[in-house]
């Protein structure tokens, strides 16, 4: 076996690092808001797994076209034991099923974008972090240009040049576009990492850049990348709600979306249904509260310096 | 003088930043295919934006859009920079220029993100501040869930929230469906529209901002109307941009408070008031300089959707009228207009920052 090869499986030093995960979810825990983030974080988790073995048609809202109209939850003033728990929506879609669907297809596509966007950022960032240069130049340029357009607004403008507005494309442009902010946050890390002694230790036995860069330098940048990360899958997921919601859902009308679903409420006349609007935006708004939370708790954890 | 020359290095810096931007707008509506392009200049009364259209010839050969990609990124430039930014259809009617377009939306958008950040700056810091001082105390808590939900909250909810509340709290406030006033019409106020070939659009003389302009021609019915709806969305934008400002504000004066020069002044004896004005509250507002810069970041992408729901005439309505009417000129201007903006907004705070504090400068 190649000698690298080898040492990237040996798993002492993750384990090591597992303890620290330990520690670090302990002192987490010891945080009122940071554990009620967490605990809401994990219910949302139990939502995706569930939906995703033991619902049927999962990927679908439920239309019934022969109800007469959005019924209000049952404790709704004025409410019927036909609305179920969070009232129906039009046309005669049951919210309670659309809106614990539409959960399972948020976090998971929004994760998704995050941790690939976070990957990519962080090996990016870290190679021109550490080997600077004109790669390095060429990246914080190109980084400063995708800032300087609001991201809503960029995003709006590839799904038009690409001629799509489907859910997979959206998920394409902000794969493409998510990356940029963890390169910059890894390779401002790494630049103060490298000069560490014990970099130059590495260097010193004899390891090669590559072995360097991923066992001894990009490890020791992470702590932020948590921490964005985090914050992260509560802004991707309001802007799939939000691209939805201005009307890129063009390829499925059904799709179970959180922001979908408000757009339905909102077509449809939301001030005398309020609850169509409501139920969802509250789905969305306590799964935004509690990941920013958790991301407030991390960082207090991960940064004492930050701990106030 | 430092801040002069550092404000022409910045503006130096400006250049290679915008050209960056005009590539990523030429790429996307150059790169994927000649009619693309095309439907970003051709006009409805030209025929089908085809490159093969007859018509269109004399577009094809003034953007050379049959030569290679970096010929027509020059004439691209050509264009930009001597006004012809394309054709909008989406804009009204009929369409129009995207430079005329911007001209009468641009400072919808304006009015909206400026009447937001005044407010939140103007209770953000009074309310970080007390926040700060009393720190783990019910006015903390309170301010600090209050920011949480501010921005975890999506723009285009608490929209719909703002409307929900308005409509069951106030006798009489009914959803009018745009900014359209019902007390303003062409024949009694002439200086609130401009006549594009048959069709009014709003669009206020002399500051275009139909506020003021209510208030300099004295009406004051279409003044009232006017304010009223300005309310919701800069409520919307203000709640949404404030937690940022109370979150800055408050770290920033409890990270001052624990600074040595601060115990100085406590320990000669100031009064509590010289203390946290002059001492601390300075030095915490810096940061909170350039958070403002960077909050319109979030703000334009917020107007993009406060204006959709509240059918407020902006750009940010416009950008989703063309991406859902199918309007090349219209999306392509509003990114560039949008990502200009912001650049300027950004150089604006760094100034301000350096200007607040000279060590920056140097």
């Amino acid at each position: 076996m190649h000698r690298g090869a080898k040492a990237w499986l040996d798993t002492s030093g993750w384990r090591r690092r597992l303890k620290e995960y330990a520690l670090i979810l302990r002192l987490l825990m010891k945080s009122p808001p940071a554990a009620v983030g967490l605990i809401i974080v994990l219910i949302y988790l139990g939502i995706v797994i569930y939906d995703q073995f033991w619902v049927p048609n999962n990927d679908v809202m439920i239309a019934n076209f022969s109800a007469t109209g959005p019924d209000p939850p049952f404790w709704w003033p004025g409410g019927k034991a036909a609305g179920g728990w969070m009232g129906t929506t039009f046309p005669g879609i049951d919210l309670a099923d659309a809106v614990l669907k539409a959960v399972r297809i948020d976090l998971i596509y929004s994760t998704f974008v995050v941790l690939t966007g976070a990957l990519v950022g962080s090996l990016i960032g870290v190679v021109a972090g550490f080997r600077g240069g004109l790669f390095d130049e060429a990246l914080m340029r190109g980084t400063d240009v995708t800032y300087s357009i609001p991201f809503l607004v960029f995003a709006i403008a590839v799904a038009f040049a690409l001629q799509k507005r489907d859910f997979l494309t959206i998920n394409m442009i902000l794969l493409i576009l998510w990356w940029p902010p963890y390169a910059r946050l890894v390779r401002a890390q790494s630049l103060s990492v490298k000069e560490l002694k014990f970099v130059e230790a590495a260097r010193a036995a004899g390891a090669s850049d590559a072995r360097i860069m991923l066992r001894h330098v990009l490890p020791n940048t992470l702590a932020p990348v948590f921490v964005q990360i985090s914050l992260d899958l509560g802004v991707v997921t309001q802007i799939f709600a939000a691209l939805e919601f201005i009307g890129f859902n063009a390829g499925n009308l059904f799709l179970p979306e959180l922001g979908n679903l408000i757009n339905i409420g909102w077509t449809w006349g939301f001030e005398s249904h309020p609850w169509t609007i409501l139920m969802p935006g509250i789905a969305l708004l306590i799964f935004t509260v509690s990941v920013n939370l958790l991301g407030d708790g991390l960082r207090d954890v991960l940064d004492p310096r930050a701990r106030r | 003088m430092r801040l002069i020359l550092y404000i022409v290095r910045r503006l130096l810096i400006l250049i290679p930043t915008l050209l960056g931007v005009t590539i990523i707008t030429f790429t996307l509506s150059h790169a994927f295919g000649p009619n693309l392009a095309i439907a970003v200049y051709c006009t409805p009364k030209l025929g089908a934006c085809d490159i093969n259209n007859p018509f269109l010839q004399p577009i094809v050969q003034q953007f050379h859009l049959r030569d290679p990609i970096p010929v027509q990124y020059v004439f691209y430039m050509q264009g930009l920079l001597t006004g012809d930014w394309g054709f909008t259809t989406s804009a009204i009617k009929g369409g129009m220029p995207v430079t005329q377009a911007i001209s009468i939306f641009f400072p919808q958008t304006v009015e909206l993100a400026i009447t937001a950040t005044v407010f939140a700056t103007l209770v953000g810091i009074p309310t970080g501040t007390v926040s700060a001082l009393r720190k783990d105390k019910l006015p903390d808590h309170a301010t600090r869930i209050f920011a949480l939900i501010g921005y975890s909250i999506p723009f285009f909810w608490l929209a719909l929230l703002l409307q929900i509340l308005a409509i069951s709290l106030v006798p009489g406030w009914e959803i009018t469906g745009g900014y359209s006033p019902s007390s303003i019409s062409p024949s009694t106020e002439p200086w609130a529209f401009v006549n594009l070939g048959g069709t009014y659009q709003l669009f206020s003389q002399p500051t275009h901002f139909l506020v003021l302009d209510a208030a300099l021609h004295g009406s004051w019915a279409v003044f009232l109307d006017a304010l009223k709806h300005l309310v919701l969305p800069t409520a919307t934008l203000t709640i949404g941009i404030l937690g940022v400002v109370l979150r800055m504000v408050r770290s920033g004066m409890v990270d001052s408070m624990n600074q040595d020069y601060v115990r100085t002044a406590w320990a000669k004896g100031l009064p509590d008031w010289v203390v946290t004005r002059t001492h601390i509250r300075r030095n915490a507002l810096l940061p909170a300089a350039t958070v403002i810069g960077l909050l319109f970041a979030g703000l334009l992408g917020g107007v993009v959707l406060v204006e959709d729901v509240f059918a407020w005439p902006g750009i940010g309505y416009w950008a989703t009228q063309a991406v859902l009417q199918f309007d090349a000129g219209g999306v392509m201007g509003t990114t560039l207009i949008f990502a200009i903006f912001l650049v300027l907004i950004n150089l604006a705070a760094d100034v301000i920052y350096a200007y607040l504090d000279p060590r920056i400068s140097l």
